[in-house]
């Protein structure tokens, strides 16, 4: 649409953030677009008389004529008569009405090779039976036959996947051959701790699509090697860190998501880590870091992690993240700023975790919990889903809440951040970059924007 | 996992299907994903059962033959002679036809392959072979020696690839933990010890060494790596659990003692005894919260009460 096409009356966008920046300047933020944008003076304070008013119709005066257009063009301006509530609903029904998708998210087996200190599994259930392996094939097949699939998702989840692998092998092949006959994109993840990727196995789990890769190290060595150990306590760092060199070898093309958690023991270490991790994989684009503050997840040890909360937990994984772009391994975490980024796979009706033994959850959390057992997959892929159950995880979100409904985080989170929180603690789900978004939105800003001196510098 | 021939229990890959001879020579089976076992006396004589290559599937040994068998189904194989003094048997996939099964067995002084053209002489290793397993992430055999080294074997390609001993230390009874990717090897000088040998991705490397509640003549292990099942030589208790993460023994649980020595665990982690006709079966928590250090810990509500971790791995239905 030409500007001439549009309007009179305009109107800043309800899902705008403006907040001043410590360095000087502003920083604004749009949901329904996902863009974060830094504004130097003296432009600032034009853009800040601009959008900081919700309730201010203004129309486009010739003087900052192309101010206007730039802002109308990145949706921080909006027509005066634009439905931004209506709008909001559409992402929110479009994303839970669609049929053409399928999230499986897959435990190989319960087990686990690690005894983390902190973890909420418990690691009850072997390897996936074979009944269930045919189940979940025959599942894909009559999903695709009763409404055609465009996109078939699949994580690696565990226990740890990688100790039965060969259940990844066999249902991978079977996913590749069938979406590649049926003209269905296929993408694969992995989430596992890094000690059985060797470069044998990497090279493998490349062949079969799987080209995301979470891997957790928490610390320089002897921090990681305290939370994160084999079971009987072995040492695990040095044949992560090995596995990690062997997939930095590699020319293929993947992304490796290095994540740490933090908590109050650890986290002054984790500059160290960033440290080291910079000297690998510093300027290899395929490799991330993110960093997460350890919650209460239900594991034994709860009380003893030194569990981070609130402000004081948001605060530091910025900071961290900032150091690890400063060391060229991070790109921040803005994803979850993206329209349908804070949704949690739960909430969507087109996404199941299928347990080893056949039982369909929608949660990795609440593993333990009644409600969270929504079907028993068969093996002739009937998913055997009890509606009532799956109400409490699809339909618990934004359409039933009226602060969801004005929030300006909406389109990114749909009230749909975490179904678990509204079921346990029944209060809205709001995640911890939205409570935050001021700093939030700062640091990424301040993080592109030295991303791009340094790039530039490079040349 | 060893492939001992024994009475059993045997457990099959997944862990559902059991199956032993009673003390009448008479094979059972019992299938544990139902609320309550179902227990059958198939009838047929049998003196070792061992698991097969596939779901409910054994290796029944009578009378010096062997005779793949399904427990589901009932279908049976032609039945294979056995070598001269074979003592560890296994079934691998991939076979020559679908009437010949691939097995791999250990005698004194060999390791024999049978395919299309009956037994054939693999390997002869260096000490006699005392645990031979199917290692599934790898998709190979392993045959363990008493001297600690491993021959791995690709059914796919027919080689066999040897490892050197790590050590001087020679084994007398050794097990396979798919979790931890090694053997729990019970060394000959120390029948209180046990070591743990990682077999993958590199030669044997020792990597714990833990005392033992007791002087064992067995062992086993739970399909998360948590428990070693103790058989322990002399009086009671005749049997122990000992917990590999937190270093720490448990006589084994009070049900077990009325039957013969627990002898497997489930899929979902249920400790399973048979005896007979009779089976006893306790869940066992498949972490232990006993390795907070320092925990005194009750062991008769340990063992009567509900595990105090529990999940949803017996919903049977929403
Ligand atoms: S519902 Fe909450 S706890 Fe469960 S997977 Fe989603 S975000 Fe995590
Ligand atoms: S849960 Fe919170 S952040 Fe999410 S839409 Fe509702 S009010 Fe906004």
């Amino acid at each position: 649409m030409s500007h001439a096409d549009r309007g009179d009356a305009y109107k800043p966008s309800r899902f705008n953030v403006v907040t001043r920046a410590e360095a000087g300047g502003l920083v604004i933020y749009n949901s329904m677009r996902g863009s974060i944008f830094r504004i130097t003076p003296p432009t600032d304070d034009r853009v800040h008389d601009l959008l900081h008013n919700r309730n201010a119709v203004l129309r486009r005066d010739e003087d900052q004529g192309e101010l206007f257009d730039a802002l109308l063009d990145r949706g921080f301006l909006v027509d005066a008569d634009h439905d931004e509530l209506a709008a909001a609903e559409e992402v929110s029904a479009r994303r839970k009405n669609r049929t053409d998708v399928l999230d499986l998210i897959i435990m190989p087996t319960e087990a686990c090779n690690f005894r983390c200190h902190y973890c909420y599994e418990d690691f009850a259930l072997g390897r996936m039976l074979t009944s269930v392996r045919e189940g979940v094939r025959n599942l894909v097949r009559e999903r695709h036959a009763a409404t055609p699939l465009r996109r078939l998702t699949v994580s690696w989840f565990g226990g740890e996947p990688l100790v039965a692998f060969e259940v990844i092998e066999e249902l991978s092949a079977f996913f590749l051959s069938f979406c590649e006959e049926n003209g269905v994109e296929y993408s694969a993840a992995v989430t596992t701790n890094g000690y059985l990727l060797t470069e044998d196995v990497a090279r493998r789990c490349l062949d079969l699509g799987i080209t995301r890769y979470q891997i957790t190290l928490d610390g320089p060595r002897d921090a990681h090697d305290a939370s994160r150990y084999l079971i009987g306590g072995g040492r695990t760092y040095d044949t992560i860190l090995a596995n990690l060199d062997g997939m930095a070898a590699l020319s293929d093309d993947f992304h490796v998501t290095l994540r740490t958690n933090f908590t109050s023991e650890n986290d002054a270490r984790v500059p160290e880590l960033i440290d080291e991790l910079a000297r690998h994989f510093s300027g290899d684009a395929r490799f991330d870091a993110i960093y997460r503050p350890v919650g209460e997840w239900g594991g034994p040890q709860d009380a003893e992690t030194g569990a981070h909360s609130g402000k004081e937990a948001e605060l530091r994984k910025l900071e961290l993240c900032s150091h690890a772009a400063d060391h060229g391994l991070s790109h921040g975490d803005d994803r979850m700023l993206r329209p349908h980024g804070s949704v949690c796979y739960a909430a969507s009706p087109w996404s199941f975790v299928i347990r080893p033994n056949g039982v369909v959850n929608k949660c990795t959390v609440a593993l333990r919990d009644e409600r969270n057992a929504v079907g028993l997959l068969r093996e002739d892929g009937d998913l055997g889903l009890n509606a009532e159950r799956m109400g409490l995880w699809v339909d618990t979100d934004d359409t039933s809440d009226s602060g969801c409904q004005t929030c300006f985080f909406r389109p990114a989170c749909q009230g749909a951040a975490c179904p678990l929180v509204r079921l346990e603690e029944e209060r809205r789900p709001c995640p911890p970059h939205k409570v935050w978004i001021g700093p939030t939105i700062e640091t990424y800003a301040a993080m592109a924007r030295r991303t791009a001196r340094s790039k530039a510098a490079a040349g | 996992m060893n492939g001992s021939l024994a009475r059993g229990p045997a457990v099959d890959i997944d862990a559902l299907w059991f199956a032993w001879a009673g003390a009448d020579g008479i094979l059972r089976t019992a299938r544990f994903d139902t609320a309550e076992p179902l227990i059958r006396r198939t009838g047929a004589a049998c003196d070792a059962v061992v698991p097969g290559h596939g779901p409910g599937r054994f290796l029944v040994v009578r009378e010096g033959t062997v005779r793949p068998w399904t427990a589901a189904t009932g279908d049976e194989w032609p039945p294979v002679d056995l070598p001269e003094g074979v003592h560890r048997l296994m079934e691998v996939p991939g076979g020559p036809g679908a009437d010949t099964p691939h097995l791999l067995a250990a005698v004194p002084g060999a390791l024999l392959r049978h395919g299309s053209g009956g037994w054939h002489v693999l390997e002869e290793p260096d000490a006699p072979v005392i645990a031979l397993a199917w290692q599934f992430r790898r998709h190979r055999a392993l045959a363990f020696t008493a001297s600690g080294a491993v021959h791995g074997y690709d059914p796919a390609t027919g080689l066999l690839e040897p490892s050197s001993p790590p050590s001087a230390d020679r084994y007398r009874l050794a097990l396979y933990d798919e979790i931890l990717g090694g053997v729990w090897a019970l060394p000959e000088e120390r029948p209180d010890r046990a070591h743990f040998l990682r077999v993958e991705p590199g030669p044997p490397e020792r990597v714990y060494d833990v005392a033992l509640p007791a002087a064992a003549v067995g062992l086993g292990v739970s399909h998360s790596g948590e428990w070693l099942i103790v058989r322990a030589r002399g009086e009671a208790p005749s049997a122990w659990l000992y917990n590999v993460n937190g270093a720490r023994s448990f006589p084994a649980p009070p049900a077990m003692a009325v039957s013969a020595w627990p002898g497997a665990f489930t899929f979902d982690n249920h400790l399973v005894a048979v005896r007979d006709d009779e089976v006893q079966i306790v869940e066992i928590p498949a972490r232990a919260d006993v390795r907070a250090p320092g925990t005194a810990l009750d062991i008769e509500v340990f063992w009567e009460a509900r595990p105090r971790m529990h999940r949803a791995s017996r919903v049977s239905g929403p």
